[in-house]
């Protein structure tokens, strides 16, 4: 009975995320506060805490080190996008480009790449393709082909280290994944997936090299002093940022900070705090820019997720049955098929409650490392399919909308799909070499 | 979707865009040079000389009488002998009459592309009339440098801009100095950014109405402050290339306190003239010239 009531709310809950029938926090905690009374209803029993002591349900079931992970870094970028670092960078690389578009598809691609693997993948979205929009009107060029490969390569970038992405956070921590390990296995995929896509962005989009004066001229105008306004705070937001990477790639390596009391969640928040004290008077205002809504989104789905997952409900176990299935009777291909599972879900529908679903199911002991990577490029991947996969999809599409470049969702797919199949077909490969060599 | 780190983002980058000012080339046919008995001329003999020389043009020299004297035009003549363009066998003219009326005159008969003469201009004739030929002199169009002491020898080293309004006129008084500059030498643009004249400048630099609605008088200010900002960048991203240094110098407040202690130590003043079309007691560029006593002025 439990089962198939939990089952069911499930299956309501993530139909509401996909057809948006409610705001998405406003969802989570509907469905939570359903669950957890019926939960209680049913005589569900749930974890105490050390020693024994009781925790209430909704406290024991919340995922708090990824918490603190969104939380902690949303409040560090906030701050450091403030010293302009980088929007100064943005332009740095723009002016590099000498007005060719190639090159200037090939640099801020890259820096794409490495935004969205640092800074979440919204913003990253929001300032290269702001940045993106104005050159291209600049320029008088079409930025349809830039924007689409910007987000493109954003849900790629997303890959590269464990805190990119919502899913990476989720899985990785669940599996045990350090920085540095899941930065060792996943840059190989995002250098090639990246590299393919600006090749086939190339030959579909026909970007071509180009020597025009004019346009080196019109990029040359462009100044990054103007985006900042403070230098002593700018060079001081760049130390921060360094030892904040170096602090997410050392943490697990460092006395103290590697433990599990700690984690990466003490990491960024370390960094917002001294980011903060740089800037004191910014404090209310990088606290309003925190998406409290996905804080209070990620606080229902816990729950949600949480309780499904209990021995007591076993919904999670079902659904765990039919991955065991998979693997068991797909043999080595079962990873690979889990790229496309995972990726065409995720492309559908919020890819955070398919990553938290996936982490209660996987048992860390059991589960092969190729299913966990199998999920984490599958669940980054499918973004790219259709125009509301991800939220960096989302503002590329608004950003053309804004510009008057009319995109429709079956418009989106049709240029997506071989961008999506191609990042697909080499994440099954990918995973499949992870499963000889891991 | 946070629209509004759009509209942030975007409006940042937009900003960032500082087009660059294009320099116009000037082209200097010819050099009216007026003289007088007073210890300023053979300075200015020597600046429209060495202007003569860089820009190809031709130097006539003209000797204001009040009224018709031998000695006095034996003397002038005399003076007119010294000078470029009028030295022994090449003549320079001598006029007798009101130098008010005849200065007009002169100009319309000879068209010189600019005119240099020394300020004070020793006349024989009341201290009134004297200033009223100071303001014609800046309220003439065609630009006219004052000499204003003896030490010439550097006067295209340090040259101070002060631009009065938007765009054209940056590109006019930025042209000039572009042209007259030495190598190795600095200018500096200045622009001063008066409360009471908010609304000229706005109007000048077409700001867009919104902004006003907005958020009032203090957005205008700040709208008026960041697109003059950005037009004196564009200035000096040109002498990025250029062999001399160019600074861009934007400030609120009065020019009249402003300008002398900006200029004081500079070897030319560049002012736009902006009593074209006023009484010439009432010019501003006057009134400025006189703030800043001794120094050099190129008067627009």
């Amino acid at each position: 009975m439990e089962t198939w009531f939990f089952g069911l709310l499930l299956v309501a809950t993530l139909l509401g995320l996909a057809f948006e029938v409610l705001p998405k926090a406003l969802l989570a905690l509907v469905v939570a506060g359903i669950g957890l009374f019926a939960a209680v209803a049913f005589g569900v029993h749930f974890h105490h805490g050390p020693g024994g002591h009781f925790v209430p349900a909704p406290v024991a079931l919340i995922e708090w080190p990824t918490l603190g992970v969104i939380i902690g870094s949303s409040i560090f970028v906030e701050v450091a996008a403030r010293s302009g670092i980088f929007t100064w960078s943005a332009i740095r690389l723009l002016k590099a480009s000498k007005g060719d578009p190639w090159r200037l598809l090939l640099l801020l691609g890259g820096l794409t790449l490495v935004f969205s693997a640092f800074l979440n993948n919204v913003t990253a979205m929001i300032i290269v393709g702001s940045l993106t929009v104005v050159a291209c009107k600049r320029l008088e060029w079409d930025a349809r082909p830039f924007l689409m490969v910007e987000a493109f390569l954003t849900n790629i970038g997303g890959l590269l280290t464990i805190i990119s992405s919502l899913p990476n956070i989720i899985l990785g921590q669940k599996a045990g994944i350090t920085f540095v390990q899941f930065f060792v296995i996943a840059a190989p995929y995002c250098l090639i997936t990246s590299a393919v896509t600006l090749v086939m962005a190339r030959v579909l989009f026909g970007i071509r090299p180009a020597n025009d004066p004019e346009a080196a001229r019109r990029v040359m105008e462009f100044d990054e002093w103007e985006t900042v306004k403070d230098r002593g705070f700018f060079k001081a937001a760049w130390w921060v940022t360094g030892g904040v990477v170096l602090g997410f790639a050392l943490q697990s390596y460092l006395p103290v900070f590697s433990s599990e009391e700690l984690g990466l969640q003490f990491v960024a928040f370390t960094g917002a705090t001294v980011m903060l004290l740089l800037r004191p008077k910014l404090v209310d205002e990088a606290l309003r820019k925190v998406e409290w809504s996905l804080v209070i989104f990620f606080v229902g789905l816990f729950i949600v997720i949480g309780i499904c997952g209990h021995e007591d409900v076993g919904v999670l176990a079902l659904l765990g049955k039919s991955v065991q299935w998979l693997i068991d009777n797909t043999g080595m291909f079962a990873g690979a098929i889990l790229v496309w599972v995972t990726g065409i879900l995720s492309g559908l529908t919020d890819n955070v409650p398919l990553a938290a679903m996936l982490a209660q199911m996987f048992d860390p002991a059991t589960t092969p490392p190729d299913i966990w990577w199998a999920a984490i490029i599958g669940g980054n991947l499918g973004g790219n399919i259709t125009p509301i996969g991800s939220a960096a999809v989302v503002v590329g599409v608004t950003l053309m909308k804004r510009e008057g470049i009319k995109i429709t969702f079956v418009g989106f797919m049709k240029v997506a799909a071989p961008f999506a199949v191609a990042q697909l077909i080499l994440g099954s490969l990918y995973v499949l070499l992870l499963r000889a060599i891991l | 979707m946070r629209e509004r780190d759009l509209d942030e983002f975007e409006s940042m980058f937009r900003r960032a865009i500082i087009p660059t000012i294009e320099v116009e080339k000037i082209g200097l046919d010819s050099i009216l040079l007026l003289a007088d008995f007073g210890e300023l001329t053979p300075a200015c003999g020597i600046v429209a000389g060495r202007l003569a020389e860089r820009f190809g043009a031709s130097v006539s020299t003209c000797f204001f009488l009040h009224l018709e004297d031998r000695e006095e035009r034996d003397r002038a003549q005399r003076v007119l002998d010294t000078l470029p363009g009028s030295g022994p066998g090449n003549g320079g003219e001598i006029r007798v009459g009101d130098p008010i009326v005849e200065l007009p005159k002169l100009i319309a008969e000879r068209r010189p592309g600019a005119i240099v003469a020394p300020e004070p201009f020793h006349l024989h004739c009341d201290p009134n009339e004297r200033d009223l030929l100071d303001s014609l002199l800046i309220a003439t169009p065609i630009p006219t440098l004052l000499i204003r002491n003896t030490e010439v020898d550097e006067i295209f080293t340090n040259i101070v801009a002060k631009i009065p309004g938007g765009r054209t006129d940056l590109i006019e008084q930025f042209s000039l100095a572009f042209a007259l500059c030495e190598k190795g030498g600095r200018v500096e643009l200045l622009h001063v950014l008066e409360q009471a004249r908010l609304q000229e400048l706005v109007d000048l630099l077409e700001i867009t109405p919104e902004i006003d609605t907005e958020q009032g008088a203090a957005g205008l200010l700040s709208a008026a402050k960041s697109r003059m900002d950005h037009l004196l960048k564009g200035a000096v991203r040109v002498a990025d290339e250029a062999a001399f240094d160019v600074v861009a110098d934007l400030r609120v407040g009065d020019p009249f306190v402003i300008l002398p202690e900006v200029a004081r130590d500079c070897s030319l003043l560049i002012l736009g003239s902006q009593a074209a079309h006023t009484e010439f007691l009432e010019s501003r560029a006057y009134a400025l010239m006189k703030a800043v006593p001794g120094v050099h002025v190129l008067a627009l």
